[in-house]
Formats: structure tokens, sequence, C-alpha cells
């Protein structure tokens, strides 16, 4: 009884017969429409309740805090705060009492009221019904291709029919074989039904148990519920009469809001790590599809950071106006960014004869030619001032001793406020790891500071005799971003270390050409990100429930770092352990610095982290910018500044600190942050070059 | 008419022998008209109508009212298009089995009918509403309410005797069916966090995956 696929034809038909049902059709095609349109929508408020709270997973730690609204839990639970649906324990907020006085966490009700909305109940069994049929299953697998559960038998009907309802003669054709002779308005479609036939030769028989032969090519679609390809202009366009005296309106009710989405909108700090294809397509099903497949592991710990930041956020602003605050070197002083290999690029050319030496150093290559001083601004500085120091060989010791005594009349490293808050640093070249580094403590607010501090090398004498001592000067801005002083070099070979005198140089500024002419110059590795902004949630009504305001005034930037690739190995044993820092510039007090755990002894790092920015608004985002920074955490030491990227409109300038400062992204840079502006809700994704250097071009 | 502002789409089917009154029957739901004329509906035809469905909670307070966007399928009874409305029935979730009271023969067939639901709705026991069509023809009538009622309660489905000329009853049928639907629906939706108390919902499962395992029958 059953009928091949490509037998479907409407030839028991008279000719009006079928002009009649196709007209049926095409009415059934715009009502269909329109609602793919309401479900596709509907799927994307889901999207936006989800993204709000969405913890997952492991569920020991969800007892400690809300899984929707991430706050703590108290410990005295007076009522049963599992979800009976995603077992996740809920504070009361997020719970939405059901009509039979159980209830649901905000997601899951939100996701089962899309169920019964979108009809998916309704399709979830049919699908279940048809594919029982064990030949289905399997010609699916072997096809690769997902049922489009939700096509109907009109849809495909529609399909199969519109170029046969229209043949130029009565053509007795019971298989398409000739698609060619078709008439040319169709050749599209013939196109279609032809490569229908051929991949669906298989498949065939599956589809016999389920119904009689029109719908035959029905579990076939290709292209998902939208069905966008289907050429529109051979619609009749007769169908105005036949519709208007069929179709029938009757009362509409006024509009109610039955939508309400839960308002656990306000302390939501992540959401869930989705990997979507960044491509513009707005397909929003397939957005959902996909994000649903993912099984992102790293989401506790996102959540655990964020609340680690926002702490952070509370300390950041202390430091700035502070000169007298204690300890804010210590605290700060693991995580200070590296400015060292600004420095040696222009020493390795200097001291020709060090470079020889460079490969008996422990530095890696790759270290030397970068610069990361966050400011990154040493251009912006006019140098000025010297350093009073002395230089011993202690034999007793074996160790070169460095006695730095004090620095006058520096440059202020925030200009606008007349301040400095300086240190000095000392590299033994041409070693510039960290091994080489030694640091005074940093005086604060003062261009006359006075240290005598000692920096001590363990070195034979001997090795000193290729050596140089490269003296620095820093001023520890905000945030670590730290300006350049100026510096000296010391040549070692023909210095008398037996006593000590002390010697009193004029610093120098950095030559110009000491900076690699292009960030990108040399390869570090690359970075592969995710940005996201998302929209504002509308629901002003939902303020009423009496969150902070804060949160509604502004849509949210979220940063997923994946991984990098091809990093430069710092540590023995040819790895790095490797950590991303973000900064969102200007800096708003919501806007603080975010860090990525360290993922160790990995050169191709997989970070799957989220770094959420709040209260941001879409124009806002053009005059942002965005510095992503990889580095190698060593414990003891300075961090290894491993490479960055700087997300901006690549246009203008930003204030960093007081300084306006040129926003010189280039290239995918550029591209990925205007794709994110341009699709809200949508990932964007890139694969970034790592710069190895941050410092601002002029 | 087919703007998205509704909460629902519901779709049902009518199905039943040739002269049984289906399209009439819908005609009168939607419009409130009946036309003594007889066309023969051609193959498939649908109507549309929006109401607004307001559940009554188990203590009888009624609910928010929600937006139904209702598309109801006509078939055609004849044989010949039997193949071509078959077909249909997969996408409706509602169905409305009408046969003619004054005709035994369309009475007799509604086993057949049925039958062809079993096979090709969208689950093996879809709700269904019996209706015994042109009651306002006492005079001729040919098949009892009893008899009528006694096979719908053989299969568990409500019977309605109805009048697609006067409008006797042709709402409240369709109204059943409404509720039927929408119950099954909570049903459907409530099921999925019962069965096997696995994580599902928004973990990060493949909800085509966990679905087909967790309900291949369709009993909910
Ligand atoms: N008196 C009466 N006539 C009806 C009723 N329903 C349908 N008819 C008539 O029966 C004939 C067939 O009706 P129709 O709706 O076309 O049946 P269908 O083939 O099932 O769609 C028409 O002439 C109608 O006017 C009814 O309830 N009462
Ligand atoms: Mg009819
Ligand atoms: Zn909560
Ligand atoms: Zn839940």
């Amino acid at each position: 009884m059953p009928q091949a696929a490509d037998t479907i034809n409407l030839g028991f038909l008279s000719e009006s017969e079928r002009e009649n049902i196709l007209k049926v059709l095409q009415r059934d095609e715009e009502l269909r429409q329109a609602e793919d349109q309401r479900v596709r929508k509907l799927r994307t408020e889901l999207q936006d309740v989800k993204r709000k709270g969405a913890k997952r997973g492991d569920e020991s730690y969800s007892q400690r805090s809300c899984g929707r609204c991430l706050e703590p839990l108290s410990r005295l639970a007076l009522f049963p705060r599992q979800c009976k649906m995603c077992h996740h324990h809920i504070c009361q907020k997020c719970q939405t009492v059901l009509p039979d006085g159980s209830w649901l966490c905000s997601v899951c009700i939100k996701e089962s009221d899309l169920k019964k909305r979108t009809g998916d109940w309704f399709y979830d069994q049919r699908v279940n019904r048809f594919i029982t049929t064990p030949a289905h299953d399997l010609v699916r697998i072997s096809l690769r291709k997902p049922p489009n559960k939700r096509e109907t038998t009109g849809e495909a009907l529609m399909k199969s029919t519109e170029i046969k309802l229209d043949p130029p003669t009565p053509v007795p054709r019971a298989r398409q074989k000739n698609p060619t002779t078709d008439k040319s308005q169709s050749s599209e479609n013939s196109g279609s039904v032809a490569s229908r036939e051929s991949f669906e030769s298989k498949p065939r028989s599956d589809i016999e148990s389920e119904n009689a032969s029109i719908s035959t090519s029905t579990t076939e679609n290709k292209c998902g519920h939208v069905t966008p390809d289907r050429p529109r202009k051979e619609k009749t366009p007769s169908r105005s009469s036949l519709a208007g005296s069929s179709v029938s309106s009757l009362t509409i009710p006024a509009k109610t809001d039955v939508v309400s989405v839960d308002g656990s909108s306000e302390t939501n700090a992540v959401s869930e790590v989705k990997q979507v294809s960044p491509s513009p397509e707005l397909d929003v099903d397939r957005l959902f599809k996909k994000s649903i497949k993912r099984a992102p592991k790293p989401q506790e710990h996102v959540s655990t950071l964020d609340l680690r930041d926002r702490r952070e956020t509370l300390e950041a602003p202390m430091g700035n106006r502070s000169q007298s605050v204690p300890g804010l070197d210590i605290k700060e002083d693991e995580e200070e960014d590296e400015d060292i290999d600004s420095l040696v690029s222009f020493h390795k050319r200097s001291l020709a004869s060090s470079s020889s030496s460079l490969h008996s150093s422990k530095t890696t290559l790759g270290s030397m030619m970068s610069i990361y001083s966050e400011a990154g601004d040493f251009d912006s500085v006019e140098v000025s001032g010297e350093v009073v120091f002395s230089i011993i060989y202690d034999e007793h010791t074996q160790s070169l001793q460095v006695f730095i005594k004090e620095c006058n009349e520096l440059a202020y490293g925030d200009a606008s406020r007349q301040l400095s808050n300086p240190y000095v640093k000392c590299y033994l070249l041409p070693d510039k790891s960290r091994q080489s580094k030694r640091k005074t403590s940093t005086k604060r607010n003062t261009i006359n500071p006075v240290y005598n501090e000692t920096l001590k090398y363990s070195i034979s004498r001997t090795q000193l005799f290729t050596r140089s001592l490269l003296i620095s000067v820093w001023h520890h801005g905000r945030l670590s971003r730290n300006t350049f002083l100026g510096e000296v070099e010391i040549a070692l070979d023909c210095r008398d270390l037996d006593s000590p005198y002390e010697d009193r140089v004029v610093l120098m500024a950095k030559s110009a050409s000491a900076v690699p002419a292009s960030p990108f110059a040399q390869y570090k590795g690359e970075l592969v990100i995710s940005l996201k902004y998302i929209t504002p949630t509308k629901t002003a009504t939902e303020k009423s429930k009496g969150k902070k305001a804060a949160t509604e005034e502004g849509g949210e930037l979220h940063v997923l770092i994946k991984e990098a690739k091809n990093l430069i190995a710092m540590k023995t044993g040819g790895t790095s352990d490797s950590f991303v820092k973000g900064y969102l510039f200007p800096v708003t007090a919501k806007t603080t610095k975010k860090k990525t755990p360290v993922v160790k002894k990995n050169l191709n790092p997989h970070y799957d982290h989220i770094f959420v920015y709040k209260g941001l608004a879409l124009d806002q985002m053009k005059e942002m910018c965005l510095e992503l920074t990889v580095w190698d955490r060593e414990a003891m030491l300075s961090n290894e500044f491993l490479g960055g990227v700087r997300l901006s409109s690549g246009k203008g300038t930003v204030k960093i600190g007081k300084e306006e400062v040129v926003m010189d992204s280039l290239g995918e840079e550029v591209s990925l942050w205007e794709k994110m502006m341009q699709y809200p809700g949508s990932w964007a994704e890139g694969t970034l070059p790592l710069r190895s250097t941050m410092g601002k071009g002029k | 008419m087919s703007d998205g502002d509704y909460d629902y789409l519901i779709k049902f089917l009518a199905l039943g022998d040739s002269g049984v009154g289906k399209t009439s029957f819908l005609y009168q739901y939607t419009d409130g008209k009946f036309n003594s004329k007889f066309i023969t509906t051609v193959g498939i035809d649908f109507r549309e109508k929006r109401v607004v469905y307001k559940s009554t909670g188990p203590d009888g307070s009624s609910g928010k009212g929600q937006k139904i966007h209702m598309q109801l399928w006509d078939t055609a009874g004849q044989e010949r298009f039997r193949s071509l409305t078959t077909a249909f029935f997969r996408d409706a979730m509602g169905f409305l089995l009408l046969f003619d009271l004054t005709n035994e023969q369309s009475f007799l067939n509604v086993r057949n009918w049925m039958s062809q639901l079993q096979i090709h709705a969208y689950c093996e026991n879809p709700d269904i509403i019996l209706c015994g069509n042109k009651c306002d023809l006492s005079d001729q009538r040919m098949v009892s309410e009893t008899e009528a009622r006694e096979l719908a309660e053989k299969y568990g489905i409500p019977y309605f005797e109805t009048s697609a000329a006067n409008g006797q009853n042709v709402n409240q049928a369709v109204e059943v069916l409404l509720d039927l639907i929408m119950k099954r629906m909570e049903r459907c939706v409530d099921k999925s966090w019962i069965p096997d108390g696995t994580v599902r919902a928004n973990g990060p499962s493949n909800p085509d995956i966990s679905e087909s395992s967790e309900r291949s029958k369709c009993a909910c």
C-alpha cells in the first residue's frame, strides 16, 4: 500500500482538485511560518532565562549556593529546596510555585512551560512513535541527519507537490527521474527533489509503516523547521479569494502577559558555556540545540571565581587613592606584570657580546622579545632624574651585590595626579628571565625615593665578564599598570667590582627603535575566545521585586576564554602554567580584573572560563577595549608575560587611568569585537594571534 | 489571522464518512453558521479559530486565560482521498470522529476510523471525541443514543450528540477535546521529571535523546 517517496503524486486528482489542495497547503504554510517564529521567540526567551541562572553538574557544590541566582544558601533549610526537575538546590526567591503547591526552579518552570507552548510535548511523542521502527533509527544514524520532528504532512506535501502541480503537460511522470525537463521556473525545486530522491533511496522503507505515501518524504527535511529555502515565488496569487471565504476569525482576547520570566536576573553571575559557531546566522533553533548538547564541565569554578572577583572589586579603589596603604605592594606583587622584555629587545641589540650567551641562558627565546608593561606607555612619560647605586662582587658569598640607594627627581608616573610610586628593578643581562629579576620595594608618592636596599645575584665572578646590569625605574600604577620612568645599563666587564663606590647615573629613555615594529612580529601562539553581548532584560516590572537596581541598567559582556594554542614554554620541561587575565577599559567599578584558573604544564591549555562584565550598554562597547593577557604563573616570583590580545573597535582612544590610550586593535581583534556588538545574544568566536607586546604603538 | 500572538497552537482533525457533516460541523464551530448545501470536501481543508482556555484547577478555581489558536483540519471521507487524508492524522493533537445519526453505515464505520487513527495518529491512544451528528433530524434517526454511548464507552472516549445545523453540542464537543489536550499536555510535561529521577531538563543532555528513551509510549 505505501508508495515510495518519489511516486508521490496527486495524479489521481483532477486539475482543479490539486489546485484546491495546494491552496490549502499554502494557507497552512503561512500559519506554520507564524508558528515557527513564535516558537523561535520562545526558545530565545528560554535561553535568556537559562543564561541567568545556570549552575549545573556538580551537586555537592550546589548545596552551598542557589543553583540559579548563585546566592549562598543558608545552612538552616526550613523547606525542601531541591528542584525536582533539575535537582539543584534553589533559594526561595528562585522557586516558582505551581498550582498543585509544588514548585520548580526558575529555569525548569520556564522550560516545561516552553515544552507546552512550543508543542514539543506533542512532537516529542510523535517522534517516539514513528521512530520505534527499528530500521528508522539505523538509517537516520547512517545519514547523520537529525529528524525534523516538527515537519507536518502539509509541509512535506507542499514540497513534493510543488513541482508536480504545475506540469507543462500532464506528463505521466511517475518518477522524478528527469528534473531537467521541468519548467525553468521550478528548476530550483526540481534540483532539491532530485537530491532528495537520491539520498532517500535508503530511508524510504523506514517510513512506510507510519503512513501513506504522501508523507513519505517528511522525515527527511534537510533544513530544519524554518525551511527558508522553499521558493516562495511559486505561491499562487489567487490565494486570497479562497482564503477569504474559509478563514474565520473570532474574538481574540485582550493581550495578557502570560509568560512571566522569572526574575532571577538580578544576581546572575555566569552563563552556560556555549559553543556556537560565531557565524552571523541567527538561527535560534540551532543555537538552542547546540548549546544543550555541549556539556561544559568547568562551570563551577566560573562561579567561584566570579564571587572572588567581586570581592576584589571592593579592594581595588583603595589601592588607587591611597599613598599609604600598607601591603599593597605585597598583594599585587605576585601578579605584577612584566616589562623586562621590552628592555631586553633593546639590549639584545646593544650588547652584541652577550647575545652569544643567549643559548646558555635559561630563558626561552620566546620571552625575550616581548614586553608587557601594562600601561605600555613609556613613551608618554618624559624620563628625568637619576639613580644612585653601587655594585660590588662579594667573593665570600660568590655573589654580585647591587646596592640601590635612591633616585632623585624622577618623572611622575601618573602625570595628571603628579604622583609616582617608584620602584627599581634590575636584570643581570643577558638573562631576562625572572631568575634574573630583582626588585626593590615600592615607595609611595615620591619622586625622590630612598631605598637603601641590596639586590643580590649568586654568580661566579668569571661569568660576570659577559654580563651587564640593567637598572630600570618604574612607577607602580593602578591596577598594576606600571609606567616606565627610566633606565640605565651598566656593563660589568670593565667595572671595578671590588670597591664599593657610589654611582650617580642619569636615567635614560628607551630608544623607540627598541620596540618591535609590530606586536605581531613574533609568533606567541593564539588565544581562542568567544564574545557575547547580552542585552539587558526588559522585564522592567520585575524590578519591583526589590533587587539592586544596578544590575539592570545595562547588558553584559560575556567573554569565554576557551583555550590558548602554542604558548611559549617558560618552565623547565618545556611547559608553562598559564592563566588569562582580563581588563576591560575604561575601568569602572564593575569591570575589574578577571582571571582564569591556572592550567598547569600545558602549552595548549583549555581554560573554558567565562568573564562576565556587567552593567554595560551596547553602544558603550564601541568605546571600550578589552585586554586579555596570558601569563605563566610562578609561585614565588612574578608572572611571566606570554602574550595578549587587545579587542576594540580599533578606532579612537580609551581612558586608562587618566590617560587617553590609542586603541590599536588590528584584524581579528577588531572584527571579533564588532561581531559581538552586531549580534547581541550570539557568541562571536575567534582565534586571535597573541601579541608579543601590549605596548601601545605610536 | 496567523500572527503569532497566541500561547498555544492546537491542531484538531475531523474525520468520519463522507456526508456525516464534518465540514458543516467545523463551519458551525468557527463561524456559527450552517449551509445545507452539500459541497464535497476536496481532500483536505482547515479552519481556524481563537479561543481563550481557562484551566480549572482541582479546587474549581479557574486559572489565567490562555490564548489558543486552533487549527481545525477537515478531511474528505471518501475512499479515494484516503491516503491523502490519513497522512494528515499524524499532525493532529486531537480528533473529532463524526458519524451521521441518520446513517447506520456511518456508525458502523466508526470502528474502521478508530483503527485508522490508531495507525496514523501521533500516538496509539490519542484524544478523540465521538460525535453523533445531525441529531436535529430526530425523525430520521437510525442510531440510538444508547448504542452510540456504548461504543464510545468501549473506546473510552466522550460522546456527544451534535447538530451542525442548530449548533447543539458543537462548542461543547470541541471544548471537551481542548480540555483533554491541555490536560494531556500538562501530564506529558510533568512526566518528564518523574520517570527515573535522572537529572535532565537543564542538564547538558540532548533532549532528543533523553526523551526518546523516557517516553516510548504515550500513555502519559
Ligand atoms: N440537518 C442537518 N444536516 C446536516 C448536519 N450536518 C451536515 N448536514 C448536511 O449534510 C450534508 C453533508 O454535510 P458535510 O458537512 O458536507 O459533510 P462532510 O462530508 O462530512 O463534510 C450537507 O448537505 C449538510 O447540509 C446536521 O447537523 N443537521
Ligand atoms: Mg466535507
Ligand atoms: Zn536563587
Ligand atoms: Zn530546576
